[in-house]
């Protein structure tokens, strides 16, 4: 059982990433969360939410090979790691525990 | 192909995590950059650049505060230990301090007041009595001045001849000069402005060692007669009036329609000899006589090095010896009847004046204020500790050492002490910053007051003394812990030992003895002002407007003078408003600082000759035969003025029941003659009346000895200028009697005065009731002063004993809980508790009464018709601050008498 629940922001990152695949680059996680959340998303947030999750042990990431456009700066692949997706099922789980029967209620 | 803003990148860098992080995070950039600039979506990619870059910074910026506890923890090694204490130290006495609320707020609170009081008034002691003055070398600036100890000197400074002689023939000052204030109009704009000015001997400048900012000093060569001094304006003059115009030197501006050339600005934050001073310019020098009669000029001199003041009243005695030699209108015999003989006084207390006596004051009561507030506090931390017995007695059990209790208590005393200071300083700040609620002139140099580095430093000082005091006593009362006592029996926490609980007691009373002390004081205070607001003034302030109405010389003769006032009063007389307007040539009120030209010894016609020195000294001055009528002031016996008093002829004069009883001893003086005792040349006049003496020149003094000359407008016949002493009306002092609001009447009379004469100028323009209110400014700062300490005072003697009084009563808990189950009733506990309270502030009231009676005698000089010991303060004082007391112990009385006795056991 993690210690804590986690957030719905670090959830929508984790998700994406998960989404992506093997082309989880930081940026297209970005991209990923902005298009199915349909709003913007700040970068400030999403990259000290990635900083966050990786102190915690739910991500780690490799450096992956350079790519024009970028400068000469390398980029991250992200991956989810055991542990974020055992945070991710609880948290799934303690919602989806709550949302129970109130599919009237709540339309 | 573009790159995204270089500074913008720079930036980033320095708030980006370092390595690969932070360089993925600009290459993202890069790339969406690109994105952007190929895609044209968007008009700016510069500008989205700059928009991300300081966004992402202000997170990693944010994150990294919030976040650094977490990392510091883990980036402290071995060798940060101490610091890593220290913060876990300061962290442990956080939360202690904030589970103790109660506790922590009021020795906050206390603390606080303490500190900040005794800084802010620090602050003031030090701007006003203990700073020298702001001049260079301050230290060797005195005054001169003359005593004579057989005769009543008109003026105790100097006179243009004895400046001449004294700077020609002492060894002793590097410099002397003389000055005297003036009001002055500007009158060169459609603004004419009075500003104060001073005219100065050009030695003045160079006595203060005054440096130009622009232009240069007055020059020796200015006061031959026949050239026209230049003047030199303030700093602050420039600013506002001339927009700091650099071309000023060499302008000349109207000052009283004489054109003066402007020869310097003085430097920033110069003034002299106030801070309202702005314009100085000298006059001619006329040193032919030693003027005895008339020393009227201040004086100011620099003291050469290492002469002490002793030194130079040696020396200016050889002087003044020598001035038979010097001047023909001073003899050998005069001068032994006189018993002339210089003093020489620090500058500083001709600046400070009198305002000293209450400033001291003022300092001893902050010092009381530090005592109870350290007496507080100290009680606060001995009951504190006791609550805390048992807990000190599990943490000691657990094996901590003596230095770790010592840390624990002292880091807690300091981290209070540090934070009572700060709200301590902000205090004093505000306290400065409003000027302690005073106008600028009502206290000499409060311009000066600043929270400088000195009352930071003072501030600073006092908090490591509390922080000390603090922890010393806690750390002494959780040693005295008795281990088994504490943790085996609950008497540890029943209730205190009787060492401790004598010495709080003590501590109480001694608060309450302090308070009760500051409160007899300002009652005193309060008892004086009150009597003086009471003592008869001669004549009716309410409904009264009084302005000054100052005429150039250079476009009026006595005639011209004379019909402008006639004009101005008629029309004022039209207003319907207006009651009465009529003119005198002094003010009602306050008379001081009258120029001693207009103190001069009367004598009686048929009865003089006896001695000559006898002859009382009086004011005199003119006005209107509706004068006396319009201001209330009774006419006692003969009548008023006529047209005919002001004749060479049959000149008459009405003088003050003083100055009539004083000359006459009780015969009716009307019809008989009185003439200057000291002045010849002019004709004996005829006494015509007699009115009530008003109490005029401080009230203080008393009645005022006064000679009242005829001025009737409008002017028949001959002037009076040959009558008395060559007078012109130049400056008539107003009195408009209303209907309405005195002050609701100003625009009127400014529009009557307008159309007269455009140019004139109202001055100091006021009601009269204001003015009797501000001359009394000096009692009451010192019976406000002393207001504001004793009410803190009072708070703070409250909060002892609420403070002692709920703590015991929260620790007695279980006891009076046992009490109740046991058949007490809660009237019953209620009164126990009470009565604690009580016997405490009847051992502070003791004590307190009989501190005061030794300690209130140093308010004699200050006291009007009250004695120091009177039994009226004393007893009233004594009764509210019982009250005060008891209502303070009734809060955690009934709380103890609510305690429900199951709850109270089971606690146990």
């Amino acid at each position: 059982m993690p210690k804590s629940f986690l957030g719905e922001f670090e959830q929508m990152v984790l998700l994406g990433i998960l989404q992506r695949g093997d082309t989880a680059y930081g940026i297209d996680v970005r991209k990923e969360i902005e298009k199915s959340a349909g709003r913007e998303v700040s970068r400030g947030a999403f990259y000290t939410t990635l900083d966050r999750m990786e102190a915690k042990g739910y991500v780690k990431w490799k450096t992956a090979a350079p790519v024009t456009g970028r400068g000469g700066m390398p980029q991250r692949l992200f991956r989810v790691t055991p542990a974020g997706k055992r945070a991710l099922r609880a948290s799934r789980k303690a919602l989806l525990t709550l949302w129970r029967g109130l599919d009237e209620v709540l339309g | 192909m573009s790159s995204p803003p270089r500074v913008a990148e720079i930036l980033l860098r320095r708030f980006l995590p370092s390595g690969v992080v932070g360089q993925s995070i600009l290459g993202d950039l890069r790339r969406e950059f690109g994105e952007i600039c190929r895609s044209r979506s968007r008009n700016h990619p510069r500008l989205w650049y700059w928009h991300q870059a300081v966004r992402l910074s202000g997170w990693y910026a944010w994150s990294r505060i919030r976040g650094s506890g977490e990392v510091h923890r883990v980036a402290v090694g071995k060798e940060n230990t101490m610091l890593f204490n220290l913060a876990r130290d300061v962290r442990y006495a956080v939360r202690r301090l904030a589970r103790a609320r109660v506790f922590t707020v009021t020795t906050l609170v206390t603390l606080a007041l303490g500190i900040g009081v005794t800084a802010a008034v620090f602050a003031l002691v030090n701007a006003v009595l203990i700073r020298p003055l702001p001049y260079r070398d301050a230290g060797r600036l005195v005054a001169i001045r003359h005593m004579a100890s057989r005769v009543e000197l008109a003026g105790t400074g100097l006179s243009g001849g004895l400046l001449r002689h004294y700077r020609e023939h002492n060894r002793v000052f590097e410099e002397i000069g003389s000055y005297e204030e003036r009001d002055r109009i500007i009158t060169d704009s459609e603004e004419p402005e009075q500003i104060r000015g001073a005219v100065i001997s050009p030695s003045v400048l160079r006595a203060l060692r005054a440096i130009p900012h622009l232009g240069r000093l007055l020059t020796d060569a200015e006061t031959e007669p026949g050239t026209r001094s230049g003047t030199i304006i303030s700093y602050d003059l420039w600013v506002r009036r001339f927009g700091a115009d650099p071309d000023i030197i060499g302008r000349t501006i109207e000052i009283q329609r004489v054109r003066r050339e402007v020869v310097g600005v003085m430097e920033p934050g110069f003034h002299f000899p106030h801070a309202e001073t702005h314009m100085w310019y000298t006059f001619w020098s006329v040193g032919s006589k030693a003027s005895l009669q008339g020393l009227i000029w201040n004086s100011i001199a620099r003291l050469k090095p290492g002469l002490s003041r002793e030194d130079a009243e040696r020396d200016l005695q050889r002087l003044i010896r020598t001035l038979p030699d010097a001047f023909p209108d001073v003899t050998e015999q005069q001068l032994q009847e006189m018993g002339l003989r210089a003093v020489v006084v620090p500058f500083k207390d001709v600046i400070v004046g009198d305002v000293r006596v209450a400033l001291l004051l003022l300092m001893g009561t902050a010092a009381f204020l530090l005592l109870i507030t350290w007496a507080n506090t100290t009680n606060l931390t001995l009951v504190r500790a006791e609550s805390q017995r048992r807990e000190v007695a599990v943490e000691r059990a657990l094996g901590a050492t003596d230095g770790r209790l010592a840390r624990r208590c002292f880091t807690e005393s300091f981290l209070l002490a540090v934070i009572g200071g700060l709200l301590g300083l902000a205090i004093a700040h505000v306290a400065v910053e409003a000027r302690f609620g005073f106008a600028l002139d009502e206290i000499p140099r409060l311009r000066e007051v600043a929270v400088d580095g000195t009352v930071v430093g003072v501030v600073v000082g006092l908090s490591l003394l509390s922080a000390g005091l603090l922890g010393v006593v806690s750390l002494l009362s959780a040693r005295r812990t008795d281990l088994s006592a504490a943790l085996t029996g609950s008497s540890g926490r029943m209730t205190a030992g009787r060492r401790e609980q004598t010495g709080r007691r003590l501590l109480v009373a001694g608060q309450v003895a302090l308070a009760l002390t500051l409160l007899i004081g300002s009652a005193l205070m309060a008892q004086s002002f009150w009597r003086l607001r009471q003592v008869e003034l001669g004549f009716e302030p309410r409904g009264a407007l009084t302005f000054y109405l100052p005429l150039v010389p250079d476009r009026y003769d006595y005639h011209t003078t004379a019909r402008t006032h006639d004009e101005i009063l008629t029309r004022l007389r039209a207003l319907p408003e207006v009651e009465a307007a009529e003119a005198a040539s002094l003010p009602l009120f306050p008379l001081t600082p009258v120029s001693s030209m207009y103190d001069q010894a009367i004598a009686v016609v048929d009865r003089s000759a006896e001695a000559n020195e006898g002859w009382p000294y009086a004011l005199w001055g003119f006005a209107t035969p509706g004068y006396f009528r319009a201001m209330g002031i009774p006419l006692v016996s003969g009548r008023t003025f006529r047209a005919d008093d002001m004749s060479l002829e049959t000149p008459g004069v009405i003088l003050s029941e003083a100055l009539a009883g004083a000359l006459f001893d009780g015969d009716d003086p009307v019809g008989r003659r009185v003439r200057w005792a000291n002045i010849g040349g002019f004709p004996d006049y005829t006494v015509v009346g007699v009115v009530g003496s008003v109490t005029a020149e401080t009230i203080r003094d008393g009645p005022t000895k006064m000679m009242y000359f005829a001025n009737v407008y409008p002017p028949t016949g001959d002037s009076i200028v040959n009558v008395v002493l060559h007078y012109i009306p130049l400056q008539e002092v107003y009195m408009v009697r209303t209907r309405v609001p005195p002050m609701s009447l100003v625009p009127a009379v400014r529009r009557v005065v307008r159309e007269v004469d455009p140019s004139l100028l109202l001055t100091r323009v006021a009601a009269m009731e204001d003015v009797i209110n501000d001359s009394m400014a000096r009692a009451r700062l010192t019976m406000l002063l002393l207001f504001v300490g004793a009410g803190t005072a009072l708070f703070l003697a409250v909060i002892g004993i609420y403070g002692v009084l709920s703590y015991t009563v929260r620790q007695r808990t279980s006891e009076l809980g046992v009490r109740i189950a046991l058949g007490a009733t809660p009237g019953h506990v209620v009164s126990m508790v009470v009565r604690q309270g009580a016997l405490l502030s009847f051992a502070g009231i003791a004590m307190g009464l009989v501190a005061a009676l030794t300690l209130t005698h140093f308010l004699d000089s200050l006291l009007y018709e009250v004695s120091p010991s009177d039994p009226v303060a004393f007893i009233s004082m004594a009764v509210l601050l019982l009250v005060v007391a008891l209502v303070a112990s009734y809060l955690p009385a009934r709380r103890a008498g609510r305690i429900d006795p199951v709850r109270a056991l089971k606690a146990e």
